[in-house]
């Protein structure tokens, strides 16, 4: 057994001085909630991992003062969640018009925004971190994109 | 000199193959690589997409899930290259007038697939991800091929409800 150990980790360094070292060792993924918790952190951002009524993992964050929640989907037996979705969601005196959400369907990207069952408006946004999930250079970069919507869609909506 | 290299190479990716799968490096799929997306989407069942340019110089993928054809656009491209995301697209022409409540009701309910009226009041459905930073595992990226190929299915038949 421990010759085997021995021998996978002569392997990975003869892998790693043709290459990068193997990415799985640093790798986000929806089944490991707490490497999403770690680049959050990473960027500055507050991360409370808790389980949503489901019994679903969740993180509670914040982005410039907007409190916002990533939900853990495609979970087996509340483990072995496959997806997340960045979600934020606004209380407005005036709900907007359903042509305001469109403009923000038709013209931006990566946010999907509409207006829940009480007319409120809401911002979602959705990765697929199954399948070995991915680096967390990308997944930070996701992170800037979310944090960069959740500005303009309060600006869009009339929030700020 | 350069087959020795290559030799050498090689023989590196089969000892490390026996140990894990082959260097993520060799296999990533990235915007600034249509190639890779390409070569991606065929390893994913379509054998058919076909690498273009669109009207403005960057690159473009069309290809056909079902009966639908859609396009993979690339976007944050600098002079036409070195672009960092994708986005999934495809539109329909309404036979009859669709409510915005209906695009709507669809965005609220379902995941992935950003659903919107056109200037035509023409409904398209979109899809985006990140290729950026080194960018993402064929296999993740295949994923990703499913979810769209299930979004633009239920995407249907949303509007013909």
């Amino acid at each position: 057994m421990s010759i085997f150990r021995t021998a996978v980790a002569a392997l990975t360094l003869v892998a790693g001085s043709a290459s990068a070292l193997p990415a799985a060792a640093q790798m986000v993924t929806a089944a490991n909630p707490q490497s999403i918790v770690d680049v959050l952190k990473a960027d500055g951002y507050p991360a409370t991992l808790s389980r949503a009524k489901s019994g679903d993992p969740k993180i509670e964050s914040e982005a410039d003062g907007t409190n916002f929640t990533i939900w853990f989907l495609n979970c087996t037996a509340n483990k072995d969640c496959a997806t997340i979705q960045f979600t934020a969601g606004y209380d407005l005196k005036k709900a907007p018009a359903w042509e305001k959400m469109n403009e923000w369907n038709r013209t931006r990207r990566f946010g999907r925004a509409y207006l829940d069952d009480e007319s409120d408006p809401i911002l979602e946004m959705d990765i697929d971190l199954d399948s070995g999930g991915m680096s967390r250079a990308l997944f930070s970069a996701n992170l800037e994109t979310w944090s960069a919507l959740v500005g303009s869609f309060e600006e869009h909506i009339g929030f700020r | 000199m350069t087959n020795r290299i290559r030799t050498g190479i090689v023989a590196l990716a089969m000892v490390a193959g026996t140990a894990f799968a082959m260097p993520a490096a060799a296999q990533m799929v990235r915007a600034q690589d249509p190639q890779s997306v390409l070569a991606a989407m065929k390893a994913g069942g379509y054998s058919d997409a076909t690498l273009k340019t669109d009207k403005g110089g960057d690159p473009m993928i069309s290809a056909k899930t079902d009966d639908t054809s859609f396009a993979v656009f690339f976007y944050n491209c600098k002079e036409n290259r070195n672009c960092a995301t994708v986005q999934f697209y495809t539109g329909y022409k309404a036979k009859s007038p669709i409510s915005l409540e209906k695009i709507n009701e669809w965005n609220n309910s379902r995941r992935f697939g950003r659903a919107a009226l056109d200037d035509d009041r023409d409904p398209v459905i979109r899809m985006d991800i990140d290729l950026d930073d080194g960018g993402m595992s064929q296999a993740l990226f295949i994923d990703n091929l499913e979810f769209w190929k299930t979004v633009v299915s239920a995407f249907e038949n949303h509007l013909a409800d």
